[in-house]
């Protein structure tokens, strides 16, 4: 079954493998592929400072699952150095986050305060964010497939406004599970 | 069976000569077998201070009894090494599943005093029935998701 889960929730979270129990590092960032709204990696730092040095990227295919406590590993072989085949992707947390969202018609939901993920076993896919309005209110609204992150903006469709959800996670889930009703009523 | 907590600081004794060897310091795990391999011992006069636990002929109220001194084994580097980066401090390690998920601090262990087999792990308000162990760390001890 999958859960959501805030990308923030993601940053400091342990790195174990499961080949030897040892925490390799902790998550410093969340690596989103910008076309596909797709987590495909994270990247490392050392554990237990917060200043620590950068120490490896963990491309998303290693991930063996993402659990409420750690990020779990097959071995410590899994951290490569590179960013190769990644260049296209976001820094979430640095590139996402402060965004401003507007609706195709020309509404302004508010700024990007997290990124809503929506974790099943190792894979980890963006499904909303979670906006601050200008009246202190925070919301969630899904993300549909196909949105691109890396713009000025993020621009969403007018449907997007009527699924906020106010209360949280549980409260998006609801709005996430209806839409995607719709949706696949739309379709069929 | 037997819990961790029964054994820790037991003393050995030499049934041969009514000897005190030493006290139990920590338990090996060997997670492969997933047993107690042995033991190592504090207040030991040498260098051979680990206790195979196939050397233990009974493990009794008040004392772990063995038939002479020596049973008792040098530690090789490698183990030397495992113990000083915290292999063996069972006590306080974080239990987590496969899948991450975390299921609290250990704070004991049952085993089959005999073939030394691991059976249960205890965190705070739960006994983890055990199957297998995936690896131990020097913090954490990961079991399978299946095992809760």
């Amino acid at each position: 079954m999958s859960r959501l889960l805030r990308a923030g929730e993601l940053i400091g979270m342990p790195i174990v493998s499961l080949d030897s129990a040892a925490t390799l590092g902790e998550v410093k960032d969340v690596l989103v592929d910008p076309a596909r709204s797709r987590v495909i990696g994270v990247t490392v730092r050392g554990h237990g400072l917060l200043s620590s040095p950068l120490i490896g990227i963990l491309p998303a295919e290693s991930v063996h699952a993402i659990g409420r406590d750690a990020l779990m590993i097959a071995s410590e072989t899994a951290l490569v150095r590179e960013r190769e085949g990644m260049d296209g992707a976001l820094a979430d947390q640095q590139e996402v986050v402060g965004k401003e969202v507007v609706t195709r018609s020309g509404t302004s939901l508010g700024t990007v305060g997290d990124v809503v993920l929506e974790v099943e076993g190792p894979t980890a896919v963006v499904v909303g964010y979670q906006i601050g309005r200008s009246d202190g209110h925070t919301l969630i609204v899904p993300v549909p497939e196909g949105v691109p992150l890396s713009g000025d903006a993020l621009v969403v469709p007018d449907e997007v406004e009527q699924q906020t959800a106010a209360n949280g996670l549980a409260g998006f889930r609801e709005v996430l599970d209806r839409a995607r009703m719709t949706h696949s009523g739309a379709g069929a | 069976m037997i819990r961790y907590s029964q054994v820790r600081g037991q003393r050995v004794l030499a049934q041969q000569d009514a000897q005190l060897l030493g006290s139990v310091q920590r338990l090996l795990l060997d997670p492969a077998s997933m047993s107690v391999s042995g033991a190592q011992l504090e207040g030991v006069v040498g260098e051979a201070t680990i206790l195979p636990w196939r050397a233990v002929v009974s493990v009794g109220p008040d004392a772990l009894m063995v038939e002479s001194a020596d049973v008792l084994e040098t530690p090789g580097t490698e183990l030397e090494q495992r113990i000083g980066e915290g292999f063996f401090d069972l006590e306080g390690k974080q239990v987590l599943n496969d899948q991450g998920d975390s299921l609290g601090r250990l704070e004991d262990i049952e085993f089959d005093e005999r073939s030394g087999r691991v059976t249960q792990l205890q965190v705070p308000g739960h006994r983890l029935p055990l199957q297998r162990i995936v690896a131990v760390g020097p913090t954490a001890v990961i079991i399978p998701a299946a095992a809760q």
